[in-house]
């Protein structure tokens, strides 16, 4: 029984602690019923090369001891399509032309490449993970809270299909949308600027006069 | 995407298993309309062709009895501890109404098909 003691020693450990003993003492019962009962069957005590079988139908101890637990998520599936947009929304409109710029740089800027040598140069993309890092988390943070909070389920509830968009003609490009497009990349130029990327750009300018003059 | 490189077996056996899923608690609630241990629940309903591992009834007895659908009692049997369950007042009347349910769900199945 050496082996079961273990396996419902690792299932207790995933468990909440206030019903620890009680799930345990009712698992275990359980698994001893269907040894003995195999037992009884062979009459002869199982050896734990017989006793493994039962344990793995039982399934793996965490798997065991998260069913008995309540199902949470950090982002519900209710809000996890706007997460989505957000997170994609962050990552092309600020994250990836901001490494673009510093390849840019990185490439075609002597100058740049002269004040950052060697594992600098790597170095000068700090504020670039800083700021990925951080806007991912605070994102992350905000629509965690957002689950937490009663304001989804009395968001989701109250909506007018009246107040829905009209439906996208893909002949005709809004004038709306392009009014949100354009906020919208100024608004990322505005924080990339304030993030301390506006080193990058200088030298993206001063390379690109360099260039202008060379030819 | 696991959906695209499943085989039509698993295919099958996923939306069995959903199927099942689904009847799982009515037929808990049914079976505890006498009173079992967990053990012997299992073997009754294993019986009836509703064969459900432990590590899914156990969790599902707690929900009912959170639910108040069932009372369980701690006793001592052929020397060992068990916990016995049964229906509540409350699980009679909901299995009644899910019985209803359930009759109708079949009469309309049977209509489609």
């Amino acid at each position: 029984m050496e082996l079961v003691d273990r396996y419902l020693q690792a299932v207790k450990f995933w468990l909440p602690r206030e019903q620890k003993d009680d799930i345990i003492a009712e698992l275990s019962e359980d698994l001893r019923s269907q040894i003995e009962e195999k037992e009884a069957e062979r009459g002869r005590k199982l050896a734990d090369a017989e006793v493994e079988p039962i344990l793995k139908r039982c399934g793996s101890p965490m798997k065991v001891a998260g069913r008995y637990l309540p199902q949470r998520s950090l982002i519900g599936p209710a809000l996890f399509p706007i997460y989505s947009v957000v997170i994609r929304s962050l990552i092309f409109y600020f994250l990836f032309p901001w490494l673009l710029v510093w390849i840019g740089v990185a490439i075609f800027s002597p100058d740049f490449r002269a004040d950052h040598p060697g594992a600098a140069l790597f170095l000068s993309l700090d504020p670039w993970w800083l700021a990925g890092t951080y806007s991912l988390l605070f994102c992350t943070l905000a629509f965690a809270m957002l689950e937490r909070s009663q304001m989804r389920s009395q968001a989701m509830n109250q909506w007018n299909p009246s107040a829905l968009p009209v439906a996208h003609d893909r002949n005709n490009i809004s004038r709306g949308g392009t009014i949100f497009e354009l906020t919208l990349s100024v608004a990322s130029l505005a924080l990339w600027f304030e993030l301390g990327a506006f080193r990058s750009v200088f030298h993206l300018l001063d390379c690109i006069t360099t260039l202008a003059r060379r030819e | 995407m696991s959906h695209g490189i499943e085989n039509p077996d698993q295919r099958f056996e996923n939306l069995r298993q959903e199927l099942r899923r689904g009847s799982l608690p009515l037929a808990v609630l049914a079976a505890l309309r006498t009173e079992h241990y967990g053990y012997t629940l299992r073997k009754t309903l294993a019986d009836h062709g509703m064969a459900i591992d432990e590590g899914t009834l156990y969790p599902l007895l707690r929900r009912l009895e959170a639910q108040g659908l069932l009372v369980s009692q701690w006793r001592e049997e052929d020397k060992r501890n068990k916990r016995f369950y049964r229906l509540s007042p409350n699980g009679k009347l909901i299995l009644k109404q899910l019985l209803v349910e359930w009759k109708s769900i079949h009469t309309s199945l049977e209509d489609i098909f």
